[in-house]
């Protein structure tokens, strides 16, 4: 399960965009807060939660689609 | 027991909503995350997202992300470069910039000095006259001949010629005769230089000789 959920997750981050893929590899995969992230992509720290939120919110769609794809 | 009902449109959830994945990686202030705290106490919805979210961290824990943010990172780089340079071409280098300043106003001197130089040259009077480092003056026309006698001294022949006003002009031709040009050619100049002692004969070259 842990697998799947891997791969689908690496399998995945690829179809978003830079900017998406980008924060969210930074928040789940590095653990760094947002202001910092917002200082390396060099943007403002709300358009870092929204591109998270945003791109969050595609993931589950996927991911969502992924299980019903698989039962 | 006291129980809240909150919208999931409201500013308390979409807040909760947005700091919901630094929640999970633990890197909130100690203020937003007793905020987050109590509104998890009361919201299935976000428990059930942070639940979620845990479970893509701990996914991604195994996923070498290093190479994918590097990847991401350099093609972020290349779209902000390249929207700078899109949405303004200045000049990045402050030399450059100071030099574009600078640029009209040298184009102006330079075109003020050209002008200047080719109003020079079509003013400027020229002396056509085509001449070679051979070319001598206009020879002095001789208006009259004088032999010296054979026993004259040098300075008697000078003292001949600064009595008559006279110089020499040529000569000496194969019978030693000099051309001399008078100041001059009348009856009294041909007489005087006659009438020195070192002259033999004078001769008027218009008039003949005289002697």
């Amino acid at each position: 399960m842990a697998d799947q959920m891997r791969s689908a997750v690496s399998r995945m981050l690829d179809v978003l965009s830079a900017e998406q893929r980008c924060v969210l590899v930074l928040t789940y995969f590095h653990d760094l807060p947002y202001a910092e992230i917002a200082r390396i992509v060099d943007c403002p720290v709300d358009t870092v939660k929204t591109r998270v939120f945003h791109g969050r919110r595609r993931l589950r769609a996927m991911l969502g689609d992924d299980a019903q794809g698989r039962s | 027991v006291t129980a809240r009902i909150l919208s999931l449109d409201s500013d308390e959830h979409r807040t909760a909503q947005e700091l919901l994945p630094w929640f999970v990686n633990g890197t909130l202030s100690a203020a937003e995350a007793a905020s987050m705290e109590n509104h998890l106490a009361h919201c299935s919805r976000c428990q059930g997202d942070a639940l979620e979210q845990a479970r893509l961290r701990a996914a991604g824990a195994d996923i070498e992300a290093r190479g994918d943010v590097d990847r991401d990172w350099a093609m972020l780089r290349s779209r902000i470069e390249a929207s700078r340079h899109s949405a303004a071409p200045v000049l990045a280098n402050s030399k450059l910039r100071w030099w574009k300043g600078w640029l009209p106003f040298a184009v102006a001197v330079q075109t003020a000095v050209l002008l200047a130089l080719t109003l020079m040259l079509v003013t400027t009077p020229h002396d056509e006259r085509y001449r070679t480092l051979g070319t001598t003056p206009a020879a002095i026309e001789p208006n009259a001949v004088v032999v010296f006698r054979s026993d004259a001294t040098n300075q008697q022949m000078r003292d001949a010629l600064h009595a008559a006003g006279a110089r020499i002009v040529g000569g000496p031709t194969v019978a030693d005769a000099y051309l001399l040009r008078l100041t001059t050619v009348s009856p009294g100049a041909l007489a005087q230089l006659r009438a020195q002692p070192s002259v033999l004969s004078v001769e008027a070259l218009q008039g003949g000789a005289t002697r």
